[in-house]
Order: C-alpha cells, then sequence, then structure tokens
C-alpha cells in the first residue's frame, strides 16, 4: 500500500563548483515509488545525490528524507536511507564479514539473517577479504550492506559504471527486484536507460546542472514527441517545441507527394498532450507524423539539443 | 567512536605490529650501548609518529572518509576517533617501551641514567608526539594526505634550528630557559607541564580539524 509521505523532497538545491553549477534543482518523490535520474555524464546526477547524502554540501537548497531535514538531521535521516554509490570504497584488508559488523554496529534495524540472506543469494563468501572480490560482487556486497537495515529509502548512483556487461546483466537483474518492492522508494541514477524505462514510476532529466523535468514517465513519454511536418505548419508549434533537428531540409516533391516545393521539418515536442489539446485534429493534418520517443531519445535530444527557437523560413531553393 | 577506533586498530594492525617488532627488537638490541637509552626515547615516539600518518594514508587509500559519511557517522566522530586512537597507540606504546626497558633491564644490558629516569626518557617525546598529531589531523582532514605528511614530516627539522644560531643568541636562550626553569621544583613537574600544553595544541588542533571536517565535500 502506498501512501502520500514524500521520501524525498529535495528544493532549491545549488552547488557552485566554478567550471559547474548544480542549479537550482527541485524535486520529489512519494513514498513507495521508483524514481529514475537519468542524464549525460557531467550532468549533476552524481553531485545531487552527494549532496543527498551530506557528503557534498550544498550552496543553498534543503533536502528533505521523509520530513526529515537531511542536512541537520543527518544520522537520523541516514538511519532511513540505504545508499550505493558509483565508488564501492570499502577497506581492502577487511573481510566482507568484518566489513558488514563494522557497518551494523550503525544502523538501529540492522537485520543480520537478511544481509546473511542476499550475501547467500549474491553468492557473497563473507571470509573473503573485499579486495579479493570481483567488481561485479562488489556491487552485490555493497546493495547487501545497503539493504540489510531496511531502509525505506534506496538512493543509487550509477551503482553498474565500470562493470563489464556480463556483470553487469547479473548485478541488473538483482537491482530490478529489489527496486520493484513496493514497500520501498527508490531513487536511481542510471545511463542504462532502457532497464529504467520498465520499472520507474517517475524519471527525472538533469542536463548541464539544470533539472529539464520532473514527472512520471508515463506523462514524460506521452509528451515527448519527435514531429515531422511541413515547414509552414510549424510556427504553430512554437510554444510546444523543445528541440527542432538542424536546418531545415527540402524534400523532393516526387517522394512526398502533395507537399510540392515546400520544407519539412522535424521537430520535438514536450507538450503534446497541450498540443493536441489546443489544435484538435493537429495530428490528421496531410504531412504530419507524429513519432513516440523513448527515455533514450529524450536523453539524447536534451544532450544535443538546444531549446532556441530555429529559423522556420522554407529553405531559399537555387534557381534552376 | 568505540567501532571506529577498533576499525582503525584493525584495518592498520599489520603496520602496528611491524613497528611494534622492528621498535622491540631495536629496543632490546641496543639497550647495551652507553646510550641505549637513547633508542626508548626514539621507539616511544616512532610508534605513534608513524602510526597516526598510517591510519590515515589508509583512509585516504580506500576512500574511507567517503565510506564512513555515506554512513549514519557525525564528521567529528571521525575526526575525534582518530585522535582518540592515536592518542590509544602512544600510551600503548609508551607501555610497550617499558615493558621492554624493563626486560632489558632485568637482562642487566640497560643502564639507566639516575638524572634521566625511564618514565621521562618515554613520555618526553610525547610533547613532540602530541603537537604533531594536531597538526597532522588539523592539515590530513583540511589538505589531505600528501600535504599533512610533507609538512609534519620536515616540522621536526625545526628542532635542529636553534643549531644555526649565532652563539651570542644560543647563549642568551640557555640563560632564558634556565631562569624558566629554575622556580621548578622537579623534572616531573616541568615535564607534566610541557605534555599539559602539548596535549591541549592537539585537542584544539583537532578540534578545528574537525569543524574544516564537517564543512568538508568528501566526494
Amino acid at each position: 500500500m502506498k501512501d502520500e509521505t514524500l521520501a524525498l523532497e529535495i528544493r532549491g538545491l545549488t552547488k557552485d563548483y566554478g567550471d559547474f553549477v548544480l542549479k537550482d534543482v527541485s524535486f520529489s518523490l512519494p513514498h513507495g515509488y521508483i524514481m529514475g535520474f537519468i542524464g549525460q555524464n557531467g550532468a549533476g546526477k552524481s553531485t545531487t545525490i552527494k549532496c543527498i547524502m551530506n557528503l557534498v554540501h550544498p550552496d543553498r537548497g534543503s533536502v528533505r528524507v521523509f520530513g526529515l531535514d537531511a542536512l541537520r538531521n543527518e544520522e537520523e535521516a541516514k538511519q532511513l536511507v540505504g545508499y550505493v554509490g558509483e565508488e564501492q570504497p570499502f577497506y581492502d584488508e577487511f573481510t566482507a564479514a568484518q566489513t558488514a559488523r563494522f557497518v551494523a554496529r550503525f544502523y538501529s534495524q540492522w537485520d543480520e539473517g537478511l544481509f546473511k540472506g542476499l550475501c547467500r543469494k549474491y553468492g557473497i563468501s563473507l571470509d573473503k577479504k573485499v579486495k579479493s572480490l570481483s567488481k561485479g560482487t562488489r556491487v552485490k556486497f555493497a546493495l547487501s550492506l545497503a539493504l540489510a537495515h531496511r531502509p525505506k529509502l534506496l538512493i543509487l548512483d550509477e551503482p553498474m559504471s565500470g562493470l563489464d556487461p556480463v556483470a553487469r546483466h547479473e548485478v541488473l537483474q538483482e537491482l530490478l527486484d529489489v527496486i520493484q518492492d513496493e514497500n520501498r522508494s527508490v531513487f536511481f541514477s542510471t545511463h542504462i536507460v532502457d532497464d529504467l524505462e520498465r520499472v520507474a514510476d517517475y524519471v527525472g532529466l538533469i542536463h548541464r546542472g539544470t533539472l529539464l523535468f520532473s514527472r512520471e514517465k508515463d506523462e514524460v513519454l506521452s509528451n515527448w514527441k519527435r514531429i515531422t511536418l511541413p515547414a509552414e505548419l510549424a510556427s504553430r508549434l512554437k510554444p510546444y517545441v523543445f528541440w527542432t533537428e538542424g536546418a531545415l531540409e527540402s524534400i523532393s516533391p516526387r517522394n512526398t507527394p502533395g507537399l510540392s516545393q515546400k520544407g519539412r521539418i522535424v521537430t520535438v515536442v514536450d507538450r503534446f498532450t497541450d498540443l493536441v489539446r489546443d489544435f484538435p485534429g493537429f495530428t490528421a493534418l496531410s504531412g504530419v507524423e507524429v513519432e513516440n520517443l523513448g527515455l533514450v531519445d529524450i536523453m539524447l535530444i536534451t544532450a544535443k539539443g538546444s531549446s532556441t527557437w530555429p529559423d522556420l523560413r522554407p529553405p531559399v531553393r537555387p534557381a534552376s | 567512536m568505540l567501532e571506529l577506533i577498533k576499525k582503525d586498530l584493525l584495518v592498520n594492525s599489520k603496520a602496528l605490529l611491524r613497528l611494534a617488532a622492528v621498535g622491540g627488537m631495536t629496543v632490546i638490541l641496543f639497550s647495551r650501548m652507553e646510550q641505549g637509552i637513547a633508542f626508548i626515547v626514539v621507539w616511544s615516539m616512532m610508534i605513534p609518529y608513524i602510526y597516526l600518518p598510517t591510519s590515515c594514508y589508509t583512509e585516504e587509500l580506500n576512500k574511507g572518509l567517503a565510506f564512513c559519511r555515506s554512513l549514519p557517522i557525525p564528521a567529528s566522530a571521525i575526526v575525534w576517533s582518530k585522535f582518540a586512537g592515536a592518542v590509544l597507540v602512544t600510551l600503548g606504546s609508551g607501555v610497550y617501551v617499558l615493558l621492554l626497558a624493563g626486560l632489558s633491564g632485568y637482562l642487566g644490558w640497560l643502564k639507566l641514567d639516575p638524572s634521566f629516569p625511564l618514565w621521562a626518557a618515554v613520555t618526553t617525546p610525547w610533547v613532540a608526539v602530541f603537537i604533531i598529531h594536531g597538526l597532522f589531523l588539523l592539515l590530513f582532514f583540511s589538505y589531505g594526505y600528501k600535504q599533512a605528511q610533507s609538512i609534519t614530516t620536515m616540522l621536526p627539522l625545526l628542532f635542529l634550528l636553534p643549531l644555526t644560531f649565532p652563539e651570542s643568541t644560543k647563549a642568551k636562550l640557555s640563560s632564558y630557559f634556565a631562569t624558566l626553569f629554575r622556580g621548578r621544583p622537579d623534572l616531573r613537574s616541568v615535564l607534566a607541564l610541557l605534555l599539559a600544553v602539548a596535549f591541549g595544541i592537539d585537542v584544539l588542533l583537532t578540534w578545528r580539524a574537525s569543524k574544516v571536517f564537517e564543512a568538508k565535500d568528501v566526494a
């Protein structure tokens, strides 16, 4: 049963590194849901997560975990959170069992039975030194540690980066099992957007330190569309367009009957439901093609795109 | 806090045992020399002097600070656990060196100077150890291991600086310290005063280190 409590509430999170600025990031995640946090390398995903974990101190903004101010009540908030980072920094000289004993002391809800069960499931030998664990096993071990105190919120910061494809597949299967537990909220940053698309309820997309959106996944997928249309219709789309592909392309009347000498334009809208509401029948217009976008496409478009409105004039055709 | 100290001692146990073994052998073997007590002074200092940087190096190597900060552990507890661990090792190494000296005395190898008792030989170097530890912690938690190590390694060289002073200045300094200590009843109270001051400086610098670390980004 999901409740309406906010597992995570971020308001105005800002961190200035000089050459990179995390700008005024705000979003929230209701309890019991999964939020995928996507964006290209260096977009600010890890910085946001490190701010949430107070590993990096934000210049401004607030982080609340189940209503607790996570920056002021750090220890209490961390009791509610299981965290797996992109690196798994453990003491190499410790065995897995010693590491677990050390970690267990700091959690009031540590469940030794659950921890050992997870280790058995993941094939982790507790008497092995951490340094002798393979990268994939290290991630699974980190996940076991993060889950063993039964956290209400699980935060995963690209835990699979640096794994080979086999290890990545194995870890991903385990992760997908774990994050679909409905009693847990999950905030999950990753590059592997395809898999995220299967499980996420919410999606946040960050680009160059700015959160472009944070919405329900279905809402995102129903609003982001690639539309190809005759250039003379394009101006009607202006308020809904996120990005337009390069310069106008001229087309041959032979290939697209009915468009005569006019140009066609490929554009991406991020408010498709508004567009359809405001212009009923728009999609039925001649020459208008609407294509669904996946999260990967959206991420790629935001990575290379710009939100500036391009020149929509038809191309000047050379004199024959 | 106790868990953090235990973790530090366990993670660095091999290095600590190696230090204890080398120190032990040196103290025993060289105690037969005329100035054998000098090795007691040196190893009472060397074990804690080497332990803290080693412990901090292990922390940096394993990215232990980020690991600990991702757990519900206050930043200040991490700093104070280093301080407490270092004090524990300092006291432990003192007891260890005293035991070795006792053994050496029992064997008839170590000849003691009545004007410089064994307890003074063990505790005098702690004046430098406490100050260096405090400074090391402040530098480590502010700038990292490399800076802390390079600065504190050079620090003991400062004690050689007076050797370069002109003879007249040396004489003035000697006379000043002679006057300073003339009123003191004995070596015990002078040493106690110096240790208290050094320990105070250690606490103060560690407190500053904890404040710096609380505000520092660890990842």
